[in-house]
C-alpha cells in the first residue's frame, strides 16, 4: 500500500507540502486573527510576475521571484501606511498590477514555455530539490523568529494599542512578517499555486481557533492539523489522480465544516442538559 | 514626573486638546475629568506614548507605566486566554512563564474575586470581569505610574468599593502615581487628589474638592 513512498518524486512532495504546512501555520495566526489573510493572495498574484521573470532570466526562477515579491511586499506595506490609502486597496492595487505586468511580458516575450495552468494550481509533483531545501529553509526561518518573537507578536497581534505602549516595535515586526508570508507564498505558488495559497493560511488558525482557548495551542493545534492535511490531501490526491493543491484545500474545508457541526451539535446538547 | 508644555492635539481638523500644560508630580493621585468628547482619553495617550502632539512638547520621566484603556479588545474571534492577556503585562517576557509570576497573576485574580478564570477564553468573560482582567494587565509589573481610563465603567456598585480599595492599598499614600479618568468623580477617602478638568483646554485644580466646589457652585446657578 506504501511502495508509492519509493518514487523520489512523492518523497519531495511530501517534504515539501510538510515545510510549507508547518510555515503556513506559525503564519496563519497573525495574518487571519488581525484580518490580513487575503494578503497571501494578492503576494500570490506579485509572485506569479517574480517567477515568470525568474523564468525568462534564469534556471532558478526563485531567485528572480524571492527579491521582486519582497519588494513589492514592503511596497504594499508601505502604501498601506498612507493615511488616504487603506491596507485592503493597497493589497489590490500592487496585486492586480503586478498580475498585469506578468500578462504583459508573456504576451511580448517568445522565450515563455511554462503553463499558465500548471503555475494557477501548482504542480507539487514536479518541484526540484533546490525549491525543496529552500522550503526547508523558510520554514526554519519562520519556526525560529515566531518562537524569539512570541511574546511581542502575540501582543501586536491581539492589542496593537497596547503593544505600542508596551514599545513592541510592531511596525518592523508587521514587516517582517510580510517578509516571512512571500517568501512562503513564493515557494508554495509553484507547488500549491496561485490560486490556492492563500487557502494554506487561513485554514490553519480557523480550524485551530475552533478546538483551543488559548494563542498557544492556537499555534500547535494549528501546526499539527496543517501537517496531517497537506501529508493526507498529497496521498490522497496520488490515489485519486486529482491536483494536490485542489486536493488539499478540500480536506482542509471537510475538517472545518466537521469540527464547526460537532462543536454546533456540543453545543446544542449542553443547552439541552442546561434546560433539563 | 510627567510635563505637558503648550500641548495642541488635532485630528485632521478637529482639536482634541488645546495648548495644555500642567505637571503631575511623583506621588499625585489626579483625576482627569470632563465632559465626553473633552479630549481625556486623547491627554492620557497622550501621555501614555501613544499619539505625538501636533504642537508643544511632553516631558516623562524613565517611571515604569502601566495603562489600563478606555476600549477593551473583548476578544470576539480571538483565541486568547486570560493568563496570556495579563502576561503581556509583564516587562520580562519569557515564552515559558514562571513559576513567581504565575503565583502574582493568580494573587491579583484572588484579589478581583475572578480566581478560576485563569485558564479561560478572554472572549467567554463579562465586561466586568474583563476589565479586571485589563486592570490586572495593567498592574502586573508594579508601574511606578499608573493610568486608567475609566476603569470601573462595567463594576458593579459592590465590587467597585473592593476596587477601589485594592486600588488605594497599591497607591500606598503616594509611594505610587495614579492619573485616573473619569466622568464621573468617585472621590477615594482619605486621599489628597488633585483634578485636571479637560474640555479641549486644561484647567488644574490641585485639590478635587475645589473643583468639586466649583461645579456645586455652577450646578446652584
Amino acid at each position: 500500500m506504501f511502495d508509492f513512498l519509493q518514487y523520489e518524486y512523492i518523497q519531495y512532495a511530501l517534504g515539501i507540502g510538510l515545510a510549507l504546512g508547518i510555515s503556513a501555520a506559525f503564519i496563519s495566526p497573525y495574518l487571519v486573527f488581525t484580518e490580513q489573510a487575503l494578503i497571501a493572495d494578492g503576494l500570490a498574484h506579485v509572485s506569479f510576475t517574480g517567477i515568470i521573470i525568474g523564468v525568462l532570466l534564469s534556471s532558478q526562477p526563485l531567485y528572480f521571484a524571492i527579491p521582486f515579491s519582497i519588494l513589492a511586499t514592503i511596497f504594499i506595506k508601505f502604501l498601506g501606511e498612507v493615511k488616504s490609502i487603506n491596507g485592503d486597496a493597497a493589497i489590490g492595487v500592487v496585486s492586480s498590477s503586478a498580475l498585469a505586468i506578468g500578462f504583459i511580458i508573456i504576451s511580448i516575450s517568445d522565450g515563455f514555455n511554462r503553463s499558465i495552468e500548471g503555475m494557477l494550481v501548482g504542480s507539487i509533483l514536479t518541484i526540484p530539490k533546490s525549491d525543496l531545501i529552500i522550503a526547508y529553509i523558510v520554514a526554519i526561518i519562520v519556526i525560529v523568529f515566531i518562537t524569539i518573537f512570541y511574546r511581542p507578536l502575540l501582543s501586536l497581534t491581539f492589542d496593537k494599542e497596547y503593544a505600542a505602549f508596551s514599545k513592541v516595535k510592531t511596525r518592523i515586526l508587521s514587516y517582517i512578517i510580510a517578509v516571512l508570508t512571500t517568501l512562503f507564498v513564493v515557494i508554495g505558488v509553484s507547488t500549491i499555486g496561485i490560486l490556492l495559497i492563500s487557502a494554506l493560511i487561513i485554514f490553519p488558525s480557523l480550524i485551530a481557533s475552533q478546538l483551543s482557548h488559548s494563542f498557544k495551542s492556537t499555534l500547535i493545534i494549528g501546526a499539527i492539523v496543517s501537517s496531517i492535511t497537506v501529508v493526507f490531501g498529497i496521498i490522497l490526491s496520488y490515489f485519486l489522480g486529482t491536483p494536490a493543491g485542489s486536493t488539499i484545500v478540500v480536506v482542509y474545508l471537510g475538517i472545518l465544516l466537521a469540527i464547526l457541526f460537532i462543536n454546533k451539535l456540543k453545543k446544542g446538547v449542553f443547552l439541552r442538559k442546561k434546560n433539563v | 514626573m510627567i510635563e505637558f508644555k503648550d500641548v495642541t492635539v488635532k485630528y485632521e481638523k478637529i482639536v482634541a486638546l488645546k495648548n495644555a500644560s500642567f505637571k503631575i508630580n511623583e506621588g499625585d493621585f489626579v483625576y482627569i475629568v470632563g465632559p465626553n468628547g473633552s479630549g481625556k482619553t486623547t491627554a492620557v495617550k497622550v501621555l501614555a506614548g501613544l499619539i505625538n502632539p501636533s504642537h508643544g512638547k511632553v516631558i516623562t520621566s524613565d517611571a515604569l507605566m502601566g495603562y489600563l484603556p478606555q476600549k477593551l479588545n473583548n476578544g470576539t474571534g480571538f483565541p486568547i486566554s486570560v493568563k496570556e492577556v495579563i502576561y503581556s503585562g509583564f516587562i520580562k517576557q519569557r515564552i515559558k512563564t514562571s513559576k513567581e509570576d504565575d503565583a502574582l497573576i493568580q494573587k491579583w485574580l484572588d484579589k478581583m474575586e475572578i480566581s478560576d478564570i485563569l485558564n479561560k477564553q478572554i472572549s467567554q468573560l463579562s465586561g466586568g470581569q474583563q476589565q479586571r482582567v485589563y486592570f490586572i494587565r495593567a498592574i502586573i509589573s508594579d508601574p511606578d505610574i499608573l493610568i486608567l481610563d475609566e476603569p470601573t465603567s462595567a463594576l458593579d456598585p459592590v465590587f467597585r468599593e473592593k476596587f477601589f480599595k485594592s486600588l488605594k492599598e497599591f497607591y500606598n499614600n503616594g509611594e505610587k502615581t495614579i492619573i485616573y479618568v473619569t466622568h464621573e468623580l468617585d472621590l477615594l477617602e482619605g486621599i489628597d487628589t488633585k483634578t485636571l478638568f479637560v474640555d479641549q483646554e486644561i484647567k488644574y485644580y490641585p485639590d478635587t474638592k475645589e473643583y468639586l466646589e466649583r461645579l456645586k457652585g455652577e450646578t446652584n446657578v
